[in-house]
């Protein structure tokens, strides 16, 4: 860094500081670069001050050189990488499985339900035939209450099949565990 | 390069575009984050974290700013989270401020093993934050003032303007210990 003294006590022409900055930088647009070059052959101050700032660019060059990344760089990326894509695809699996338990879970329930209603129905067509072989022999006991084996037969069954309906209903709105608590 | 990386990410395909991001953007990620860190290992392990965040983040990136934009602000978090890491230490934003002045007399005197580019380096270090990041980059990037400008998401003539402040303000700076060592 020598540049001209002459900086310091009077410094470059007004307005020109910015200008010449970027005539070191060599951005400055073609024609203002001229003028500069043809201006800074007359000025001594405004030359001293790009001298000044050409040794200051200069000398960062060297004590800023270049970095480069190291070479296993890409190969270090690409571990953390697969490992990241391996533990996704364990959380994929896992969300996958979670969905495909509670659909497996709705299937059953739905399926349940209906098996618990059929077998209501069952058991009511079992008991209506049960009431009907042996209400002509207790017949004469229900005499008073006037009702006729058919519709004491009909009566059970109907309580029964609601009797299932119900359960089925209660059951199929219970709660059920998550896979994971 | 960016047409093919957008045609995958329009499409779907992360995995190829990511392919493509690395060579393309690891070079200048690691440069600013060089720029900001001012060490080469942090940078690297930064800049592999950022490359991370940006495959993680990638399905959610809806192009709504520049992909180019995207990846240098998940550069700068990551490297300002790794700041904000380290211990505190002081900072001169204002270099004509008595706290920077006093910095730089005991600087300019202190032991340096390389006079001319240790001194420079810590009269870099009295400039404000802005300034000196610039600088750095401006460097890194092979004095390029639109990458830097791109690099910090900076109008191009506010980087002009911080890089002519610092260089002139290091030429100050640094003309006592040229008249102290003739």
């Amino acid at each position: 860094m020598n540049a001209d003294r002459a900086y310091s006590s009077l410094g470059p022409c007004e307005g020109n500081e910015f200008d010449l900055v970027e005539y070191v930088d060599d951005a400055c647009a073609p024609e203002r670069r001229v003028a500069l070059a043809s201006h800074l052959q007359s000025c001594g101050r405004c030359r001293a001050f790009v001298d000044g700032i050409a040794a200051v660019t200069e000398s960062l060059a060297r004590a800023l050189p270049p970095m480069a990344l190291s070479p296993e760089f890409d190969a270090k990326l690409q571990d953390r990488i697969a490992g990241l894509a391996r533990n996704a695809g364990r959380e994929a699996a896992r969300v996958n499985a979670e969905q495909e338990y509670r659909g497996a879970l709705a299937s059953l329930r739905r399926g349940f339900t209906w098996n618990a209603a059929l077998d209501a129905v069952a058991a009511a067509a079992v008991g209506g035939g049960v009431v009907s072989a042996i209400a002509p022999r207790v017949l004469p006991a229900l005499e008073f209450a006037q009702v006729s084996p058919a519709t004491l037969s009909l009566g059970i069954g109907a309580a029964g099949l609601l009797a299932g309906l119900v359960a089925a209903l209660a059951l199929s709105r219970q709660p059920w565990p998550s896979p994971t608590g | 390069m960016g047409t093919a990386i957008d045609g995958h990410l329009a499409a779907g395909r992360h995995a190829q575009a990511f392919d493509l991001i690395v060579p393309e953007y690891r070079d200048r990620v690691f440069r600013l984050a060089c720029s900001i860190l001012k060490d080469r290992a942090a940078a690297e392990d930064a800049a592999q974290e950022t490359l991370v965040r940006v495959w993680k983040a990638l399905p959610g990136f809806d192009g709504r700013a520049q992909l180019g934009t995207w990846i240098y602000a998940i550069t700068r978090n990551t490297c300002l989270m790794e700041l904000r890491k380290r211990k505190p230490t002081v900072s001169f934003d204002d270099p004509d401020s008595p706290e920077a002045q006093a910095a730089a007399a005991r600087i300019a005197t202190g032991p340096a093993s390389d006079p001319e580019h240790d001194n420079l380096l810590r009269l870099l270090e009295a400039l404000p934050t802005n300034q000196q990041q610039a600088v750095r980059l401006f460097y890194l990037e092979e004095r390029s003032y639109e990458a830097v400008a791109e690099a910090l998401e900076m109008p191009l003539g506010t980087v002009k303007n911080l890089l002519f402040r610092a260089r002139r303000r290091l030429m100050e700076l640094a003309r006592p210990q040229e008249v102290a060592a003739a």
